[in-house]
C-alpha cells in the first residue's frame, strides 16, 4: 500500500527546523480519543523514531473537524481491542476511539497496527496493519489519518500528500533559492532544484510526478518541468520576453502559461503531443495566473485590462471574450480552482490587506478566509478541505493554511541552524495513487 | 552624440504614448499592434529637443532606472527625457544593446508582479522603439518582486522597487 517514494534530491540543509502552529480552532468538532500507541522494541529504545500516535493527533486537529480529548482524563490506555473499556470512554464525552501500536521487527522494519471505534456503538469501524521501514513510519500516520478522517467525516483525507515550496536562504548565500516537496504539513522537506536565481510558480502535474516552474537563465524566464522520481529535467520552448505562470490541464495534455512574445504578457495554451501553441487573450494590458476549471473546459486568469487586477474567465478553446468575475476591491489576483470546480480561492485587497478568500462562481460577493497580510500563492488541497498560501510576519515570508470555511488556521516556519528561511509559492500535491 | 535631431511622427508618436498606458481601459480589444500603424507614416513629423553635449545630457544618461507608479506601467515625463538621452547615445553607438529590467513592489501576487515588471519593461522598449532605436538592441526581462532595492515594507521602500533598469552590453 505504500508506493516508493524515492526522490532525486540534495540532502536536507543541516538543522532544518520546521515548526506548525494553529493559531485558531475550532470549539466544536467530533469529539475523538487518540490513546498513544503501544511500542516495542528490540533496540531498547524507549520510544519509537516517529510518534505515530502524535502525527495523528496533529493531523485531526489541524483538520479543524474534530476536538481530541485530554491525556490527563483518560482513565486507562489500551493498545489491543481486548483492553478497550467502552464505558470509560463514553463517560468523558469521547463518541471515537483510536488506539494502535508499533512494533520494531529487526532490519529497521516496522508493524503498525491500528483501530477506529465508535464508542456509543461499541463497534469498530476501521483496522488496518502497515509493515514499513523506518523512512515511512511518518507516513503509515498520514495514511492511518486518511482513514480515520474519511470514515468519520465521508470526505477523502488528504493528509498523506505532498507540497512543493520554495524556499529562500538570507541574501549573500550561493543558490539561496531552493525548490523543495515535503509532507503537507511542512515537514520531511527535500531539495529538487537550487539555484543562485529566483525560482517561481512551482506546479504539479496532474499525476503527481513532476513538478513544472520558472526559474532565470541568462537574464531570461524559462519554464522547466522536472521528473521527481529521476530528477531529469526539460526546458519548455522559450520565447523571447515573459515565460511564466505555468498550470497544467487536469487532463495532463496541455500547459496554460503567460508569455511576452507577442508583446505584452498574454494567455496562450501549449499543448505537449503536437507542441501548438494557442493565443487566448488579446489585450494591451497585462494577462498572468491561469487556471484551469477542474472540467478543463475553462481558464481563469489575472487581468488589469478594467484599470486594476480582476479575475477574468475564458473558453480554454480561446472562443468567446473573456468575463470579469470580480467586481469587489481594487485587487483580485491569483484565483485557482477549488477541487470541485464551485469556487476560487483568490488574494483579494481588503482594506489595504492582500488576504485570501472565496469567490463561489454561482454567487457574488468574496469572503475572506485569513487575517494574515501580504498573502500570496493560495492552493487548495486536492480534497478541497484547506488552502495552503504564503504570507509575511515581518519581513519574512512563511506558509500559512486556512480550512476552507476560515474556521481553521496554521502557520508553518523553517529554522537553519538560527536563521529563519523565507518559504514562498505553496502548491499542493493531487492524491497519491 | 550632439545636435542630432529625433524626428517622430506625431501620429505615431501619440499612439504610442496610448498604448504605454498599462492599466487603461482600451474599448476595442482587437486593437492593432503599433507596428502596423508604423507602415502609413504620415508627413508631419515632430522634433525632439536635440540633447548637447551639456551637463543636463550627462545627468540624463548617468541615470538607468526608471521609477512607476503603483500597478502602473506608464512613464513619468520626467523619465521620458532620461529614455531620450539614452536612445540619442544608442544613435550614436549602433554596436551598443540594452537590457531593460522591470521589478515591481512586494505587493500582490509574484506571478502578477513578473507579468507588471514585464509590462514595464515592455513600456520602456517600445518608447525607445517610437525613438527608432531597432527592437533587436532592446531585450526586455522580469524579476517581478524578486530583486527588490528596499527592504522597506512601505511606500518609501516600495516607490524605489517599482523600476525598470537600462542595462548597458558594449
Amino acid at each position: 500500500m505504500l508506493a516508493a517514494l524515492s526522490l532525486a534530491a540534495f540532502p536536507a540543509p543541516a538543522r532544518a527546523q520546521i515548526e506548525v502552529v494553529i493559531t485558531q480552532g475550532v470549539e466544536k468538532g467530533v469529539p475523538v480519543a487518540v490513546v498513544p500507541f503501544g511500542w516495542s522494541g528490540k533496540s531498547g529504545a524507549a520510544a519509537p523514531p516517529v510518534n505515530v500516535s502524535g502525527v495523528i493527533s496533529d493531523n485531526l486537529r489541524g483538520s479543524g473537524r474534530f476536538e481530541l480529548a485530554l491525556r490527563e482524563d483518560f482513565l486507562d490506555f489500551p493498545h489491543n481491542h481486548d483492553q478497550v473499556k467502552f464505558s470509560d470512554w463514553s463517560q468523558i464525552g469521547v463518541d471515537h476511539l483510536v488506539i494502535g501500536s508499533v512494533h520494531q521487527l529487526g532490519e529497521g522494519r516496522y508493524r503498525v497496527r491500528f483501530q477506529l471505534f465508535d464508542v456509543h456503538r461499541r463497534g469498530q469501524i476501521a483496522a488496518i496493519q502497515f509493515i514499513v521501514p523506518q523512512s515511512r513510519l511518518r507516513r503509515s500516520a498520514h495514511k492511518i489519518s486518511d482513514i480515520i478522517f474519511e470514515k468519520l467525516t465521508g470526505i477523502r483525507g488528504a493528509f498523506d500528500t505532498r507540497i512543493a515550496f520554495v524556499s529562500v536562504a538570507a541574501p549573500g548565500a550561493e543558490q539561496r533559492y531552493a525548490l523543495n516537496i515535503a509532507d503537507y504539513d511542512g515537514r520531511n522537506a527535500q531539495t529538487v532544484f537550487r539555484s543562485s536565481e529566483p525560482v517561481l510558480s512551482p506546479v504539479w502535474s496532474p499525476d503527481g510526478e513532476q513538478l513544472a516552474y520558472v526559474t532565470f537563465e541568462k537574464r531570461h524566464s524559462v519554464v522547466y518541468i522536472q521528473h521527481l522520481k529521476n530528477g531529469t529535467r526539460r526546458k519548455l520552448p522559450g520565447h523571447p520576453g515573459l515565460n511564466s505562470a505555468p498550470a497544467w490541464s487536469a487532463d495532463g495534455r496541455r500547459m496554460a502559461l503567460s508569455l511576452s512574445r507577442d508583446g505584452n504578457p498574454e494567455i496562450y495554451v501549449h499543448d505537449f503531443a503536437s507542441g501548438d501553441l494557442r493565443r487566448l487573450t488579446r489585450h494591451t494590458a497585462i494577462d498572468t495566473e491561469p487556471a484551469w476549471s477542474p472540467d478543463g473546459r475553462h481558464i481563469v486568469f489575472t487581468s488589469n485590462r478594467s484599470g486594476s487586477p480582476q479575475i477574468y474567465r475564458i473558453s480554454a478553446s480561446g472562443r468567446g471574450r473573456p468575463q470579469r468575475l470580480t467586481f469587489e476591491g481594487s485587487y483580485n489576483a491569483g484565483a485557482v480552482y477549488a477541487p470541485d470546480g464551485g469556487s476560487l480561492a483568490l488574494v483579494s485587497n481588503v482594506d489595504g490587506e492582500h488576504r485570501v478568500g472565496v469567490l463561489f462562481l454561482d454567487s457574488d460577493g468574496i469572503f475572506t478566509l485569513s487575517d494574515t497580510r501580504l498573502d500570496e500563492s493560495p492552493a487548495f488541497a486536492p480534497n478541497g478541505e484547506a488552502i495552503l498560501y504564503a504570507t509575511k510576519t515581518g519581513p519574512n515570508s512563511i506558509l500559512a493554511s486556512v480550512s476552507k470555511d476560515g474556521r481553521t488556521k496554521k502557520l508553518i516556519t523553517r529554522q537553519d541552524g538560527g536563521a529563519s528561511v523565507d518559504l514562498r509559492e505553496p502548491a499542493w500535491s493531487p492524491f497519491n495513487r | 552624440m550632439t545636435n542630432r535631431f529625433l524626428a517622430l511622427p506625431a501620429a505615431l508618436l501619440a499612439l504610442l504614448l496610448a498604448s504605454c498606458g498599462g492599466g487603461r481601459t482600451v474599448p476595442d480589444e482587437q486593437a492593432p499592434p503599433p507596428a502596423v500603424v508604423e507602415e502609413a507614416v504620415p508627413e508631419e513629423v515632430v522634433t525632439v529637443q536635440p540633447l548637447q553635449d551639456d551637463e543636463e545630457t550627462r545627468d540624463l544618461l548617468s541615470r538607468t532606472t526608471l521609477y512607476f507608479a503603483y500597478d502602473s506601467s506608464d512613464l513619468r515625463e520626467e523619465d521620458r527625457r532620461v529614455v531620450e538621452a539614452h536612445a540619442l547615445y544608442l544613435a550614436d553607438n549602433p554596436d551598443v544593446r540594452l537590457t531593460l529590467e522591470g521589478h515591481a513592489d512586494e505587493r500582490g501576487t509574484r506571478e502578477y508582479n513578473l507579468a507588471l515588471g514585464q509590462h514595464r519593461s515592455v513600456a520602456v522598449s517600445r518608447y525607445f522603439q517610437a525613438l527608432h532605436i531597432g527592437a533587436d538592441r532592446l531585450d526586455t526581462v522580469s524579476y517581478g518582486e524578486e530583486r527588490p532595492v528596499s527592504q522597506i515594507q512601505e511606500e518609501s521602500g516600495w516607490s524605489l522597487n517599482r523600476r525598470v533598469e537600462i542595462i548597458y552590453h558594449y
